[in-house]
């Protein structure tokens, strides 16, 4: 039976075309009431006085809770600065202060306008070069140096106030590389690139329900990315042992690195204990676009040192993340943001200084590629203008650079099932980069853009999950594994079906509830079918351990002479079978039960990681694989709207082995699409008192179907170059598709129309302003 | 939730009964899909709504010597492709043809947009650009109000307390030496229009321009007359005469004071009145010309 490797129909797919997909605002339970939050509409002001009297007399108010309320504690994902409810301190527009449970979300929402908080309204900061200053106009977090922290930051001789992450590289002789490029005629390209504020506006909005039972322990339902974050979170917000939280992950409507931790939930959780009654809270859309974690910016001062025939043998990059109020969700990406700066390329010299500040803006979480996505913004445009500076054409340049199997990029990573230089010509030939695109009349100009991708996942992590067989050799996975939409329950079920040799309807999964199902870290970094799908298979393998030892003395053979499959454990060699059934013995009103004990296969897959000196970036193994990728676009532009539309575009990835080929190919267009949004379209806009002024569907420009490149145009390919541990060699997939987007399509804009445009996104009013410069300077070329 | 009283009266009378009767607090519904939004954001609070859903005499679409009457129920998918019967409505049809989607189309109406009167609308930029009007029925009787007349602002008309919407009237014109055109320019289909512009032009025999008319949307509360570039059209040969129409669209340009908003900046727009009016008076010339 070969299921893995096929595409196998979606496990969920009928649940949810059909409606009947339970997500967690289709969760209702008895006597359950709604909250809402009230937030604070000022970006940095101290919290004097919180009156809740009039809300709490409102008929169908239940309970209102405040930081009174809650356990002064900090919570945080590294560093620990934030409190559920704004303590004595709000330092982002949109923090919630106070929370009202309510009959209905209608008189929670008026039960919130009617609590009055009187702020004593601070100056705010914004602007990330002021905040990183020794000496900023503001400080927010004047008691930094108290908070718990679980990493440990860059030395450095003074911490500027605002700063929250400090890492460096030190690999190689910087200065000699430079030297070298000066003495020896070779180029010395600067630039700045910036990323936009972008949001994962999920199809479905935050949400949870909680519900107490009598004994003290909590469940609650959210749409979380990690049940046992979520847990371990929880029980830190409300002062809990970890066993009394039990997290329930119903369908999860898009998640994207925006549900990592359950903040709302814990603030619902403490409703609900006030209440006494279940308590349901699901954001609005603005609340969700306005007030949860967003891709904050980053500022890159890029700097390389390149050889006259085109080899880059020195880079040194300063870079900034636009943090907000809180450190977030965001707190590595200025360490995984740095993983792009050697990328696939061999690097002599790597000099970075990577930062993260605070700002009275919303805090930095997780988008889709964790800060690879935006230093491949820098590094890949980088890379195009090294191409036309040299005059070598941009893939043989990328190729001359690259590492090759088995080296060492300048972070310590080793280069395994490295495959760079496939993605990049197959995604070349794909897009027939030696032919130039055909003219169009004026204004539309057309161009081709190429760029090159890495997405590292994380580690130290793991994974475990039990396999429990039933007597009609039926398999039933318990995985913490979340499904997010990337389709990890339809490979985790091929692969059950795999081991076993049965068909995927003879697969049941038990979805994530920490109460049934064991650890596993997150559903993110792209880890979910490398990791649980080695502890997947490994789960089969102990299960059919035990089988074969049940069945040995039956079949009268060794245990290590049987095999299982389709139901049946065959003695290798000769025509004896018995079925998994035969295991069962009857037993008196109760059905059958095994011989011996459950069945139950269970596993742990771990994956550990030197942790890298901050100092250097230097160390032994800092992620679990590395991804590669290549994307490369055909665009249209037109210089007098500005309009530039995306003709074709291809995603080349490298997954390893393809478990579910379909599901690869949507990875690609989806990631694709996503892409050219980020690229071109998404922007969070702010005015000068911090708030965010376009927080609807209609004026956050997701685009449409309608901008993305007709259907012929959009193609997926994929690249199988097996890595050693992967389970049937296999990688992620879920963020590649999303890192070499940018930089295809800047490239692209560059080569059609002759501008570059350094910040995200490359929106209309860019381009003509860009090209208008252009002309008023005569001439297109650029350092 | 709203908390109003919802009434659905049949005809056009009863209607005007019903709005004289609950006065400033009565909001009429047709498809709802300008006004839900509008009560979302609590911009409206009607103690009654009027749905005129079941008012069949609203939906007819009939031409006569004096032009189109287009009744107020009207959706907008209606209008799309309407030019084959009416060719007049060319313009409007393809102006509807990128407003927002086909689920939306299929509950908007005509009526219902136009008293909306968003600053971005297209539609109202194109019956301007067609010098069309607008009937106003109330328990009092009837009006006509020109559509550049009854549009007064952002979200503002000119229809009183008591007034409902029944009609536009598109008036014919020669199709063998007049035409109009429409451009918008958008961030992401089917959204308002960072810019939309409305041109109308006629011919006398000699290819002098007669009669001109540019209209432009989203540069203010209300779509503005370009009246300088109508000017520079007039009684000029603007048949193949790229200067004139050149000239006439950075008139409009200059015309326009718009403001900045989140999505583009005052002097995009300017640019983007230039760029678009020069279309959309090519587009038009090119048609009159037949």
């Amino acid at each position: 039976m070969n299921v893995v490797g096929t595409s196998a129909k979606r496990i969920d797919g009928i649940e949810k075309v059909t409606g009947t997909a339970q997500f967690t605002t289709d969760i209702v339970l008895p006597r359950m009431i709604h909250a809402k939050l009230k937030r604070s509409p000022l970006a940095h002001a101290k919290i004097l006085r919180i009156d809740t009297s009039e809300a709490e007399q409102m008929p169908g108010v239940r309970a209102v809770v405040t930081a009174a309320d809650l356990p002064d504690v900090r919570l945080g994902i590294l560093t620990l600065d934030e409190h559920l409810l704004a303590h004595d301190k709000t330092r982002l527009v949109g923090e919630p202060v106070a929370a009202v449970a309510a009959d209905t979300p209608e008189i929670a929402r008026a039960a919130c306008e009617q609590i009055e908080v009187e702020y004593e309204e601070l100056p705010s900061l914004f602007d990330p070069e002021e905040a990183i200053k020794l000496d900023p106009p503001v400080v927010l977090h004047e008691e930094y140096e108290e908070y718990e922290k679980l990493l440990e930051l860059a030395e450095m001789d003074e911490r500027p106030p605002n700063l929250w992450q400090a890492y460096r590289i030190r690999h190689g002789d910087i200065d000699a590389a430079f030297k070298k490029v000066e003495d020896e005629g070779g180029h010395i390209i600067e630039n700045r690139y910036a990323t936009g504020y972008v949001h994962t506006a999920c199809m479905e909005p935050h949400g949870a329900v909680a519900q107490w039972s009598s004994d003290g322990t909590l469940t609650l339902w959210a749409g979380g990315q990690s049940p046992y974050i979520a847990r371990d979170g929880l029980a830190k917000a409300l002062d809990l042992s970890p066993s009394k939280v039990r997290v329930i992950i119903p369908f999860v409507g898009g998640a994207f690195g925006g549900k990592l931790t359950v903040k709302e939930g814990a603030i619902a959780a403490s409703l609900a204990r006030k209440a006494r009654r279940p308590v349901k809270i699901i954001l609005t859309r603005a609340e969700d676009l306005s007030a949860t974690a967003a891709r904050t910016p980053f500022i890159f001062d890029v700097k390389d040192a390149v050889t006259q025939d085109g080899i880059l043998i020195g880079r040194k990059v300063t870079s900034i993340l636009w943090g907000g109020g809180y450190s977030g969700e965001g707190i590595l990406k200025p360490i995984f943001s740095t993983h792009l700066y050697p990328g696939s390329y061999r690097l002599a010299a790597l000099w970075v200084d990577s930062y993260g500040v605070y700002t009275n803006r919303v805090s930095g979480g997780a988008l889709r590629g964790y800060g690879c996505a935006e230093s491949a913004w820098a590094v890949e445009t980088q890379m195009d203008i090294i191409a036309r500076k040299c005059d070598i054409d941009a893939v043989e340049l990328r190729i001359n650079n690259l590492l090759t199997e088995g080296e060492r990029t300048a972070i310590t990573m080793p280069a395994h099932a490295f495959s760079a230089h496939e993605c990049l010509t197959k995604c070349a030939d794909a897009i027939e980069w030696e032919t130039p695109s055909e003219p169009l009349d004026p204004p539309w100009y057309r161009g081709k853009g190429i760029a090159l991708g890495n997405k590292y996942s994380f580690a130290p992590t793991a994974s475990s999950t039990e396999l429990k067989v039933h007597e009609d050799a039926s398999c039933e996975l318990r995985t913490s594994a979340v499904d997010l939409g990337q389709g990890a329950y339809t490979i985790l079920t091929q692969i059950v079906a795999d081991e076993f040799g049965i068909e995927i309807d003879k697969v049941k999964l038990v979805t994530p509830d920490t109460a049934i199902t064991p650890f596993d870290h997150v559903a993110g970094s792209s880890r979910q079918t490398f990791h649980t799908g080695n502890a997947t298979r490994m789960a089969c393998d102990d299960a059919k351990r035990q089988i074969r030892e049940l069945a040995a003395p039956k079949l009268e053979a060794h245990p290590a002479d049987l095999e299982v499959s389709g139901g049946h454990i065959f003695v290798k060699g000769s025509s004896k079978s018995i079925e998994v059934e035969d295991l069962f013995v009857v037993e008196m009103l109760a059905g059958k039960r095994p011989a011996d004990v459950e069945i139950l296969g269970k596993a742990t897959w771990e994956v550990s990681a030197s942790p890298h000196d901050p100092n250097t970036g230097q160390g032994e193994q800092p992620m679990a694989y590395m991804g590669h990728g290549a994307q490369a676009a055909e665009v249209e532009v037109n210089v007098e709207t500005g309009q530039v539309r995306v003709r074709k575009f291809v995603s080349a990835i490298d997954v390893g082995k393809a478990m579910n080929p379909q599901g690869v190919e949507m990875q690609n267009y989806g990631g694709g699409c996503m892409g050219i949004g980020i690229a071109l379209h998404e922007d969070m806009c702010f005015d000068t008192s911090g708030q965010m002024t376009n927080a609807s569907l209609m004026d956050y420009k997701i685009p449409s179907i309608v901008e993305m490149p007709l259907n012929e145009y959009m193609e997926s390919i994929i690249v199988e170059v097996p890595h050693e541990h992967g389970p049937y060699g296999a990688k992620g997939a879920g963020e590649i598709v999303v890192v070499p987007t940018s930089p295809a399509i800047g490239n692209a804009i560059y080569d059609a129309i002759g501008v570059r445009i350094w910040d995200q996104p490359l929106t209309p009013e860019k381009v003509v302003k860009a090209w208008k410069e252009k002309k008023a300077s005569g001439n297109g070329s650029e350092s | 939730m709203v908390d109003c009283h919802y009434l659905e009266p049949t005809t056009v009378s009863e209607v005007c009964t019903l709005l004289a009767e609950h006065g400033d607090g009565a909001k009429v519904v047709a498809g709802g899909q300008s006004l839900a939004l509008l009560l979302r954001n609590g911009l409206i609070q009607p103690s009654h709504l009027i749905s005129i859903q079941h008012v069949t005499e609203l939906e007819d679409i009939t031409a006569s010597e004096e032009g189109v009457k287009i009744g107020a129920k009207v959706t907008l998918n209606r209008l799309i492709g309407i030019d084959d019967a009416h060719p007049t409505l060319r313009a409007l049809s393809d102006a509807i043809k990128a407003v927002a989607d086909p689920q939306i189309r299929n509950f908007a109406t005509l009526g219902g947009a136009i008293c909306e009167a968003h600053p971005a609308s297209d539609i109202t930029v194109v019956l301007i650009s067609l010098n069309a009007t607008v009937k106003l029925a109330s328990a009092d009787g009837e009006r006509v109000v020109p559509m550049r007349d009854f549009v007064t602002g952002a979200f503002a008309t000119a229809a009183q307390p008591g007034e409902l919407l029944t009609e536009v009237i598109v008036p014919s014109f020669d199709l063998t030496v007049a035409a109009a055109a429409h451009r918008r320019f958008v961030l992401r289909a089917g959204d308002y229009p960072v810019v939309g512009v409305g041109a109308f032009v006629s011919l006398n025999g000699a290819g002098q321009c007669q009669e001109a008319r540019i209209v432009v949307g989203n540069c203010s509360g209300a779509p503005v007359h370009a009246q300088e570039a109508e000017a520079r059209l007039k009684r000029n040969n603007i048949v193949g005469n790229n200067g004139v129409l050149a000239a006439a669209s950075e008139l409009a340009a200059a015309h326009v004071a718009p403001s900045s908003d989140p999505m583009a900046s005052n002097e995009y727009k300017i640019d983007l009145v230039s760029v678009l009016t020069k279309e959309a008076l090519t587009e038009a010339v090119a048609l009159a010309i037949g």
